[in-house]
């Protein structure tokens, strides 16, 4: 397993090919933080795609040009992506994401991190 | 209590969608902390104020980014304790406060809490003289606690200009200028009814010919090109048949759409997705040149140079 990050919008770390991917609590995005979370999330990842477990439960707001950039450049080196939502606010923010923008790779909305898991284990190389 | 709280909450959305069905997009509400339905709503809310209000600036679409113009909002001189001691008249329709309520308060007292540690920023830029003309987004108060955000402009203005006033703050926006359109249009009519029959074409010219279901194709080959960079480029015709299109209209629709032609818009996809992984991996040129489409590395460098200035060995070396 490789070591995780953490920075000041995320936490990130690879386990058993899937990259869990952690937005931190009342987070705010703009297109500045969008930016600098994909290039950090890329380098991360050093060129290599993997499925990508990524709960949103920690967003509080995201700018449209936030929004425009994490479905273009912000999909990059996403094998499949598995949103982790529960409440409401989360519902409706990955509803925004997965109707205005149809993404390449598979994408679902799960409720748990199991269910992501189970999903994204498709994708795993 | 939990209720009346709630109530409030749920009174601010009604307010904002109040104001959106009287067109002011430029309003959005405070969110709270909380996560539950009345919270999304309230995003979702925002969202829709936000995305109304730049479609406007939609240039690719409908030939018309003249009939826009910048608007200055509202207009505030301040004194040297950054007091009003002038507002422009918009000022107390927009904030919905009264002109009384407004003048002679110290002009923090018209932001919201978000805004405060930027103005005071700003404050001390101004008092340190190191500047005399800066920009910032500030976000307003208004009566009905819905807020405000406008780019503002703060200007130090010669001491001697005004006997109190030492500053002033301006906030623009753009809107559709519609009476600008109106009166174009007037002219246009107006000059076409003066002339003889066969110039009439040229009114029908500026309309846009295309119908929401051609829209809907050009939105969908848009995202199959996106989603598909590796894909070497198909045909016009090929493109067009395949959605149910032609290629005529392919051609000028996908053009008005995205303010591009199809080949471009490609290319510039394509480069896109090659610029983030030059910059932040170690992938060979080689192979990111191939999984975008194009024919080799020297290809891919050339194109990447003239998009952007410089090569992607340049941006690596410098990532």
């Amino acid at each position: 397993m490789k070591k995780g990050i953490v920075n000041d919008y995320a936490t990130y770390k690879i386990d058993n090919g899937i990259l869990f991917f952690t937005y931190k609590e009342n987070i705010i995005l703009r297109l500045a933080e969008a930016i600098e979370i994909v290039t950090e999330r890329i380098a991360f990842q050093n060129g290599k795609a993997y499925p990508i477990l990524c709960d949103i439960r920690g967003i509080k707001h995201i700018d449209k040009d936030a929004r425009r950039y994490l479905s273009t450049e912000g999909a990059q080196l996403t094998k499949a992506v598995a949103f982790i939502s529960d409440n409401p606010l989360s519902h409706i923010l990955s509803n925004v994401y997965l109707k205005a923008n149809t993404p390449p790779n598979p994408i679902k909305v799960v409720g748990t991190e199991l269910e992501g898991i189970k999903f994204l284990s498709d994708y795993v190389d | 209590m939990e209720n009346i709280e709630y109530n409030h909450r749920l009174d601010k959305v009604f307010q904002l969608l109040i104001e959106i069905s009287k067109g002011n997009f430029s309003y959005r509400l405070e969110r709270s902390d909380k996560k539950d339905e009345l919270e999304a709503l309230t995003a979702i809310v925002n969202i829709v104020a936000e995305e109304i209000k730049d479609s406007f600036l939609h240039q690719g679409y409908i030939n018309m980014h003249d009939s826009y113009m910048h608007l200055v909002q509202m207009t505030f001189l301040l004194n040297e304790k950054f007091e009003v001691v002038y507002l422009s008249q918009d000022v107390p329709t927009l904030l919905n406060f009264t002109q009384e309520e407004l003048l002679h308060t110290p002009f923090w007292k018209l932001l919201h809490k978000d805004s405060l540690i930027n103005w005071d920023r700003i404050k001390k830029v101004f008092i340190l003289n190191s500047s005399s003309e800066k920009n910032i987004k500030l976000i307003f108060r208004t009566q009905e606690t819905i807020q405000l955000p406008a780019n503002c402009k703060i200007i130090r203005l010669p001491s001697d200009a005004i006997s109190t006033a030492r500053y002033m703050v301006i906030s623009s926006d753009i809107i559709k200028n519609t009476q600008l359109q109106e009166r174009k249009l007037k002219s246009k009519i107006l000059r076409q009814i003066r002339l003889p029959k066969s110039k009439t074409k040229n009114l029908l010219e500026e309309k846009s010919f295309l119908k929401v279901s051609d829209i809907e194709k050009f939105r969908a080959i848009g995202t199959y090109l996106k989603n598909n960079p590796d894909k070497a480029a198909p045909s016009l015709k090929e493109l067009a048949h395949e959605f149910g299109t032609n290629e005529y209209k392919l051609k000028r629709g996908f053009k008005e759409l995205y303010g591009m032609t199809v080949f471009q818009f490609i290319k510039n996809e394509r480069l896109r997705n090659a610029h983030i992984l030059v910059k932040r991996s170690n992938e060979p040129f080689k192979r990111i040149a191939r999984q975008n489409g194009f024919k080799n590395a020297t290809h891919f460098s050339r194109e990447f140079k003239a998009r952007y200035g410089y090569t992607p060995r340049d941006l690596r070396a410098n990532s």
